[in-house]
């Protein structure tokens, strides 16, 4: 075994994920002999036994321990999985015979490797068991993301449930996601919050800018700023402010300013467009005389509609015959503020959209205090609010677009004094509302409301303080706050869902979550819960949202989909139906639940035809971020990178932000390899990567041109691959010191898929450390190996992990470590040698890359899936593997023949 | 109608329906008779803290014996308390040690140290451990009070991939267990500990009539959907779906119970979300256990400090090693020290936490002296994973029953359950076998 540098038997490896054994051989071993059944077991199993394992396991010398002439008959000889699967592992891992018995010749090993996974681990490849997934629920991220994306709910209420416990390396395995009373209580309270979230309306937002000539952007021409002001002196000069807006709606634009008088009648005028169309002019009633004077404030009100905008000011000059005076218009200020007309209020999107156009609730206008201008009389702001200390008014332009009854409402407060309280009143151009008196103690607050018909136009609405009073001994004054009012409006009106609408929004939202159109009787249950809803005084909308909750908690939702057999059924297996295929392909590929697109394709039979397409859409689909989120974070143990503390003391330079960072390049370096494609051995190989400053100094690389992470050569490295990235370097080490035994077990266990076999059940305590011990850490590890019952495990663990010793504990090149050089090489257990990292990742990417390719796919599978893989599973590993080979491993065509394989297309059905 | 009798109903519909939701098995219960439903006059409580890893035992372990044992270094910050507590020494959780199972200590003494049982050692598709004993009191006592028990912690910390050799991370990271496989997650946020409480449902206000029953109906609605379901499913998915219908029956209950019992909201700062201090966090939840007893919102709490295989570091108190990592001391004296520290640590937050509990007047004596709180941990040794000789201080006077101020020397080798079975007769279970007990442990 000695001169083999490669033993190809130890491929034919098995990991145990409690009790369930996988046993998969390459086909690359296929030639020979097939050795199975009894007769392969006599002929040529059993010699190989007797020669080498006749010490230990016989009947007669046991003492105890498994025998393997100790079963009454061959039948209960190999029904026995669960010895001859750790029997597997052992002799693959060439932890057995023990190192110090005779060893058998690689042949020989396979011999026994083979006739395990063929016999032992038997399956009929004409008639592949897709196995199956346990009813599972969804998890933390799997229902924050359908939420989401079904009814755009942001706030992922999923991080109050319990954390999601894990099974074969996944928190989306179904055997172990259970729901418990806690777990209830939380989906109630999640189905109330999204619900509310919904069907909550909010009043329309405002927007509000308010910029000093200094603080104007300069979009064209080559304004001059003196002395606070901006003069824009040529047509070509243009100034403003970008401003996103909400909603389409009224807005005022606001400036103060003076302008050029050309003579009497004729002045400068100030042209306001919107991304370059003029929607308005303003007429400042003050002249530019050449030097800084008085300004005056001219206002217009104009319909911008949603999204970003560009609001710039210019000089207009009236057309004129001769003499004209340079033109100019000096702006001190611009203001850009509104709405100033009464808007449905704010639905949430899922909503609206539901409505169409129509308006949820009764259109409504907003204003503080601070939103009215000054008319005459002594008063001021302050904080939110207006005050008036003497008879007067301060106003606000309110444009009305539909005449009828609306409602104003006032919330105001009063310094009282003298012997009647606090009035007020509205002033518009033709009448009057109020007087209203404030009877609250000063420094409360109270409501004002009154009813008044309002008709079509632009209102001034003056709001008039009109009993000012000064108390001739005490000269306490009498003051009128208010805080804000609304104008609601007009009262009459077709408001909110109808019964009808609402059911339907609610039907509609149904299929979504439970991702299959809902059958006659589920709808009719809807209906009568709404109904019910409404009957005991809800609006359709408030019974909508009881609806949403019912929906959110039903375990339709809670739990993933059960498949159905579409089809016949032949050999024990079906095909399952398309909805259930869509969502299993969109909880894999985006953690969340299938899209209007999957739906209607699986609605119409057509997914399965189209799968090819889909996933190759789904892949380029922002939410495939949740593979990496979720399947690298969980593969590769990112999400460790969250409870790693390296030593403040020995590693004052690791803090959470560079944390962030170390996860970053390595989700970078994922992402990358998904969306282009690229073969998955870049995983072990890229000679690229994804830096930020901060991290490329952490390696001692030159940081990137350009800010933010940057894709960034290797060639003057000695990295390569995920593995030495100091995300994975730093979760595999202690917080003092590196550990070559965890980042060997992260190789073997992430990489390679072996797993290592449990401790022996007599291991003795380590022998004591001596004080001041000073010997390197790869010393002792290797006086730990010399105990026979250590080095089972540790000759298996530990090399790989030497390789790695170059680089320290939070993932920074070393050439020495306390004071001496580090020494990177090592023997795998298997026998070959390796001088350091680059030399093991050449055997890892070159003889043995099937091994992690097969690796990867097992653990893409399980995940896939949401269930441990199985030795029958290995038909359906070994046709996906054959697929990604003939594409050179690209890692979209590894996950499109995921997608394609048995197990996921399939389901048991009919008699086996 | 009321609440019990809506929940009497919804049973018979379930078996209607020929869903089985009746009491989860008891696997690890032996034989008992029903317990007596009659409160006694001041409610006993108990609660179960756990710190993983095992100790510094050396520096533990107690000296002398009777009443003038001497306190150990490590529980020195306990002294001003001493006649409120006793130390017990000897007793093993044997189901915890390797066995047949191999390695895997640290799943195992989470799985172990509540239930007694052996868990099953599987990866996920077949999770299988006994009912731990505050499931056990939680669902005969329970109907008393708004929570039948409350589970806490203070370690969210999830590691990714495989967890404890072979194990499912649902061993690791949960002491409680409702049914052999359903384990009882616990609530890490104080504040939504706090809420669960005392925060919602508070009769009184008026909508308060319609809201219940729009609650109802959407309960009605949702356990037709799952009968719906439980029709279209095979016997391994049932179980799944009947953990969900266990569960939505036992929240239609507490609502109930709730409703009909209102607890009164403490006069105490509502706690904001999960603090960066470890020890402020620990403290909080310490606060939420002392309200919950105070109010008698529930009597059976259990509260995991850390879990099991913990690699919390304390650079706080000078130790920046991982815990789990310094565990596996072998023999070095430095590497002992510090895990002596973090034994400290811990026992500080236990006197902090009875000083507590003491300062609370309750009818003619103290919180405490109503209270029964084990404090300790499934390793003793952690170097070498040893599942004997447990570190554990029982505190408190359980109504009288107890008699604190004294070291308890078990037999050695006596079973851990032989406590869990003492601990439960004084809750009012009549009780005379629980996992692998022998008996009920005498003497404390």
């Amino acid at each position: 075994m000695r001169g083999n540098t490669l033993n190809r038997s130890a491929a034919g490896r098995l990991a145990t994920a409690g009790g369930v054994l996988i046993a998969i051989v390459l086909p690359a071993v296929a030639a020979g002999a097939e050795p199975s059944g009894q007769g392969a077991y006599d002929r040529s199993v059993l010699p190989v036994l007797q020669r080498y394992c006749a010490d230990c396991h016989t009947r007669d010398t046991s003492e105890g321990r498994w025998a393997f002439d100790g079963y009454a008959q061959y039948a209960d000889l190999v029904a026995d999985q669960k010895t001859w699967g750790k029997a597997s592992q052992l002799v693959a891992g060439h932890l057995m015979p023990p190192r110090e018995a005779e060893a058998p010749s690689a042949a020989e090993r396979r011999t026994i490797l083979e006739w395990i996974d063929r016999s032992v681990f038997a399956v009929d490849s004409n008639r592949p068991d897709p196995g199956r997934t346990t009813l599972r629920r969804l998890n933390r991220a799997e229902y924050n993301n359908s939420v989401r994306d079904i009814l755009g709910v942001e706030c992922r209420p999923a991080d109050q449930f319990p954390a999601d416990d894990a099974g074969y390396g996944f928190d989306n395995v179904g055997d172990v996601l259970s729901v418990s009373p806690l777990h209830i209580e939380k989906y109630l309270a999640a189905a109330q919050q999204v619900a509310e979230e919904v069907t909550r309306l909010a009043p329309p937002p405002r927007v509000g800018v308010e910029l000093t000539a200094d603080q104007v952007t300069v979009f064209a021409g080559a304004p001059e700023l003196r002395d606070k002001l901006l003069l824009l002196r040529s047509p070509q000069d243009a100034a403003g402010t970008t401003i996103r807006v909400p909603r389409t709606g009224v807005y005022r634009i606001l400036s103060r300013a003076s302008v050029t008088r050309n003579s009497d009648e004729l002045w400068d005028r100030i042209e306001v467009t919107c991304d370059d169309q003029p929607i308005a002019e303003l007429a400042p009633a003050a002249e530019w005389k050449g030097k800084p004077g008085a300004v005056a404030t001219a206002f217009a009100l104009a319909e911008l509609p949603a999204g970003e905008h560009r609001i710039a000011l210019r000089v207009k000059t009236p057309a004129q015959e001769s003499d004209t005076a340079a033109p100019t218009a000096a702006i001190a200020f611009l203001g850009v503020s509104g709405p100033f007309t009464p808007m449905p209020p704010q639905a949430s999107d899922y909503l609206q959209q539901a409505a169409k156009a129509r308006a949820l609730g009764v259109p409504i206008l907003r204003l503080s205090g601070e939103d009215l201008d000054a008319g005459s009389g002594r008063s001021s702001l302050d904080t939110g609010r207006a005050w008036f200390a003497s008879n007067g008014y301060r106003r606000a332009p309110v444009l009305i677009r539909t005449a009828g009854e609306y409602r104003a409402r006032f919330k105001v407060g009063a310094q009282q004094a003298g012997d009647e309280p606090v009035k007020f009143e509205v002033r518009l151009a033709d009448r009057k509302l109020g007087p209203f008196a404030v009877t609250a103690a000063s420094q409360a607050e109270q409501w004002v409301e009154t009813k008044c018909q309002l008709p079509v136009g632009e209102l001034d609405w003056q709001v008039w303080f009109v009993n000012e009073y000064k108390d001739p001994q005490t000269n306490a004054e009498r003051w009128f706050w208010l805080h804000e009012f609304t104008i609601e409006g007009p009262l009459a009106g077709d408001y909110g869902l109808s019964r009808e609408e609402a059911a339907d929004v609610l039907e509609q939202a149904g299929r979504r979550l439970f991702r299959r159109p809902l059958a006659s009787d589920e709808s009719q249950k809807l209906a009568r819960l709404l109904n019910s809803a409404i009957a005991a005084g809800q609006s359709p909308q408030e019974a909508l949202s009881v609806g949403l909750e019912a929906l959110l908690v039903s375990p339709k939702f809670l739990y993933h989909p059960l498949p159905k057999p579409a089809g016949g059924s032949e050999n024990g297996a079906a095909l399952i139906d398309e909805l259930t295929l869509a969502s299993r392909l969109s909880y894999f590929l985006w953690s969340s639940a299938p899209d209007e697109e999957l739906l209607l394709l699986a609605e119409r039979g057509k997914l399965r035809a189209s799968l090819a397409a889909q996933v190759k859409r789904m892949l380029g689909d922002p939410k495939s971020a949740a593979l990496t989120e979720n399947f690298a974070g969980q593969w590769l143990a990112l999400r460790d990178l969250d409870l790693a503390v390296p030593d403040p003391v020995a590693f004052p330079e690791f803090d959470t932000e560079l944390a962030a960072e170390m996860r970053r390049e390595t989700e970078l370096l994922f992402e990358h390899i998904l969306r282009e494609n690229r073969s998955v051995l870049d995983f072990l190989n890229a000679d690229y990567t994804y830096l930020s400053a901060r991290l490329a100094q952490h390696y001692g690389l030159s940081a990137p041109a350009e800010e933010g992470f940057q894709r960034v050569s290797l060639a003057d490295s000695p990295r390569r691959g995920v593995v030495t990235h100091a995300s994975v370097l730093t979760i595999t080490s202690h917080p003092t010191r590196t550990s070559p035994v965890k980042r060997g077990k992260w190789l073997l266990e992430r990489m390679l898929g072996t797993e290592p076999p449990p401790a022996p059940r007599d291991v003795p305590p380590l022998p004591e450390e001596r004080e001041n011990e000073v010997l390197p850490l790869r010393k002792r590890l290797e006086q730990h190996r010399d105990n026979a019952a250590c080095a089972s495990c540790h000759a298996l663990l530990d090399p790989p992990g030497f390789a790695l010793e170059n680089y320290d504990a939070i993932g920074r090149w070393r050439p020495t470590d306390a004071g001496r050089p580090v020494d990177p090489s090592g023997r795998l257990i298997t026998g070959e040698q390796f001088a350091d990292w680059p030399e093991l990742r050449g055997l890892l990417v070159g003889e043995r890359q099937e091994e992690f390719v097969r690796c990867l796919t097992e653990h893409i599978l399980t995940y896939a899936l949401g269930r441990g893989v199985t030795y029958q599973d290995k038909t359906a590993v070994r046709a996906i593997l054959a697929q990604a080979k003939s594409s050179n491993y690209g890692f979209q065509e590894l996950i499109l023949a995921v997608c394609q394989s048995v197990p996921f297309q399939q389901m048991r059905a009919g008699s086996p | 109608m009321n609440a019990r009798s809506f929940s009497m109903s919804r049973r018979g519909v379930l078996r209607a329906a020929g869903v089985c939701v009746g009491l989860p098995l008891l696997e690890s219960l032996g034989r008992w008779s029903h317990a007596a439903d009659e409160p006694t006059e001041v409610p006993r409580r108990l609660a179960y803290l756990y710190v993983p890893n095992g100790v510094n035992v050396a520096q533990w372990q107690v000296t002398g014996s009777g009443e003038n044992y001497e306190l150990s270094p490590t529980l020195a910050p306990l002294a001003p308390l001493r006649k409120e507590f006793a130390v017990i020494s000897g007793l093993n959780h044997e189901n915890a040690t390797p066995g047949p199972d191999g390695g895997g200590d640290h799943s195992r003494a989470t799985a172990v140290y509540l239930t007694g049982v052996r868990p099953k050692k599987t990866g996920g598709s077949d999770i299988r451990n006994g009912v731990s004993i505050d499931q056990v009191i939680g669902q005969r006592i329970g109907r008393l009070t708004r929570l039948p028990s409350l589970e806490l912690s203070t370690d969210g910390a999830r590691i990714t991939g495989r967890c404890d050799s072979g194990y499912s991370c649902a061993y690791q990271f949960n002491l409680s267990w409702s049914s052999s496989t359903s384990p009882v997650p616990a609530e890490q946020n104080p504040r939504a500990a706090f809420e669960r409480l005392f925060g919602e449902f508070h009769a009184g206000d008026g909508g308060a009539d319609a809201r219940r029953e729009l609650r109802q109906s959407v309960l009605d609605f949702v356990l037709d959907d799952a009968h719906t379901l439980a029709r279209q499913i095979n016997a391994a998915d049932r179980d799944k779906l009947d953990q969900y219908l266990t569960a939505l029956r036992d929240v239609e209950e507490r609502i109930g119970r709730a409703e009909q019992a209102p607890v009164p909201l403490p006069d105490f700062e509502r706690p904001q979300g999960i603090p960066d201090s470890y020890q402020e966090h620990v403290r909080m939840m310490f606060d939420i256990i002392a309200l919950a007893f105070q109010a008698d919102a529930t009597r059976m709490i259990t509260f995991t400090l850390a879990n099991d295989g913990s690699n919390r570091a304390f650079p706080e108190i000078g130790v920046p090693e991982a815990h789990h990592q310094l565990s596996h001391h072998r023999g070095n004296q430095a590497t002992l020290e510090k895990i002596a520290r973090i034994d400290q640590f811990y026992v500080e937050q236990l006197a902090w936490f009875l000083e507590r509990l003491r300062a609370i007047p309750e009818g003619d004596g103290t919180l405490l002296d109503a209270s029964m709180i084990l404090y300790g941990g499934c390793i003793s040794e952690g170097n070498q994973h040893l599942h004997s000789n447990l570190p554990l201080v029982l505190a408190g006077r359980g109504g009288g029953t107890l008699h604190p101020g004294k070291r308890l020397e078990a037999a050695d080798p006596t079973p851990m359950c032989n406590l869990h079975v003492a601990l439960a007769q004084r809750m009012g279970l009549k009780i005379d076998r629980f996992g692998d007990s022998t008996g009920s442990l005498p003497g404390i």
